[in-house]
């Protein structure tokens, strides 16, 4: 069975969970096992981004990992609420072949081209501040 | 059919090239150059708002807007560039196929998400190159792109060419080529924001975007 060990911190007012999945287990046969979890903070789950664009195993609160037999696997997260114990805990493991990979997988997505690629957006800082009546902040991170 | 229209390198007349294409097969011209548009603008919502949700694809088409060619200009402000989400541009292009049937996309120079997110929804694309070293290198790391990606090289477009080493280009970028040789009519017809065949339909690089056309139907 895949072994759940984590540890959290909170830096300067946000959690931050680092999830080890240990399958350096006996399976004979089997290749890897897909391993899905969910976060049991109370609050909002922050998963890593590479270009604006969320990790791909995170879908909201839910995380699908596939782990080789006979390795370690990691996952890690962010949250504004404070940590529970555990942050996480393993919903289903489940026989998979090693190159499903990790994540949706299949056809790349528009996303994974946007986070291969790189974001082509101009920096914030390029941008002339709005002013006046009706003016918006910019939202997001 | 969705066709991009890439390069890699800026300022080798993809723009020239989208529009004259678009003009040929009766298609939309899509200005997907979201921090360096330069296709004919107006008045009315751009791309900019499309991909920010504040407008619909088809609404921001202009039938007929350049020169007698339907365009779907992009806006000119980086804040709007900021404000776009680039990942809309795939449903936004397949709005436009299903309305208008043909959409040319005039991609940015460069490699990335702007260029590849055309490229994605794509069937097919141009190369677009002049013959010198530094642009054919270029159009070669976009081919490797669009191969990624899943848009077939229909053909490379050479422009500015004099005498340019044709085949030496179609083995390098292992597709046919189309020679586009330097014009007045060419430059005239894009200040103008037409299609060259609008201005003189019996000139050299005319003909050769009729060739390149008919050859794409």
């Amino acid at each position: 069975m895949v072994e759940l060990e984590w540890s959290a911190a909170r830096p300067g007012g946000v959690t931050l969970v680092a999830v080890r999945l240990d399958n350096r287990v006996e399976a004979p046969g089997v290749d890897a096992h897909r391993v899905r979890l969910e976060s049991r903070i109370d609050g909002p789950t922050w998963p890593p981004r590479v270009e604006g664009v969320p990790a791909t195993p995170w879908d909201g609160d839910v995380a699908e990992v596939v782990v080789p037999t006979g390795q370690v696997g990691s996952v890690g997260f962010a949250s504004p609420a404070p940590p529970a114990e555990p942050p996480v805990e393993i919903t289903s493991v489940e026989p998979a072949d090693s190159d499903d990979g990790t994540g949706p997988g299949g056809d790349p997505t528009a996303e994974d081209v946007l986070r291969v690629l790189g974001d082509p957006s101009p920096p914030r800082d390029a941008v002339q501040p709005a002013t006046g009546p009706g003016a918006e902040p910019e939202a997001g991170p | 059919m969705i066709l991009a229209v890439v390069g890699g390198k800026g300022g080798v007349g993809k723009s020239t090239v989208a529009l004259n294409v678009a003009a040929g097969v009766g298609g939309v011209v899509v200005d997907a150059d979201l921090g360096m548009a330069d296709l004919p603008h107006g008045p009315g919502p751009d791309l900019h708002d499309v991909l920010a949700g504040r407008a619909d694809a088809i609404e921001a088409v202009r039938e007929r807007g350049a020169g007698g060619v339907d365009v779907l200009p992009c806006g000119r402000t980086l804040a709007g560039a900021r404000a776009a989400d680039a990942t809309e541009l795939v449903e936004a292009l397949r709005r436009v196929e299903a309305h208008y049937g043909a959409v040319v996309v005039d991609c940015p120079a460069g490699m990335a998400a702007d260029a590849g997110l055309p490229l994605y929804a794509a069937d097919s694309c141009l190369l677009v190159s002049t013959p010198d070293g530094v642009a054919v290198p270029d159009a070669l790391r976009t081919k490797a792109l669009a191969r990624v990606l899943d848009a077939g090289v229909e053909r490379v477009v050479l422009n500015r060419a004099h005498d340019p080493p044709v085949e030496r280009v179609e083995r390098t970028l292992g597709a046919p080529v189309t020679v586009v040789p330097e014009h007045e009519a060419v430059d005239r017809a894009r200040n103008d924001g037409r299609a060259v065949a609008a201005v003189a339909p019996e000139c050299v690089p005319a003909e050769r975007f009729r060739d390149l056309v008919s050859g794409l139907q």
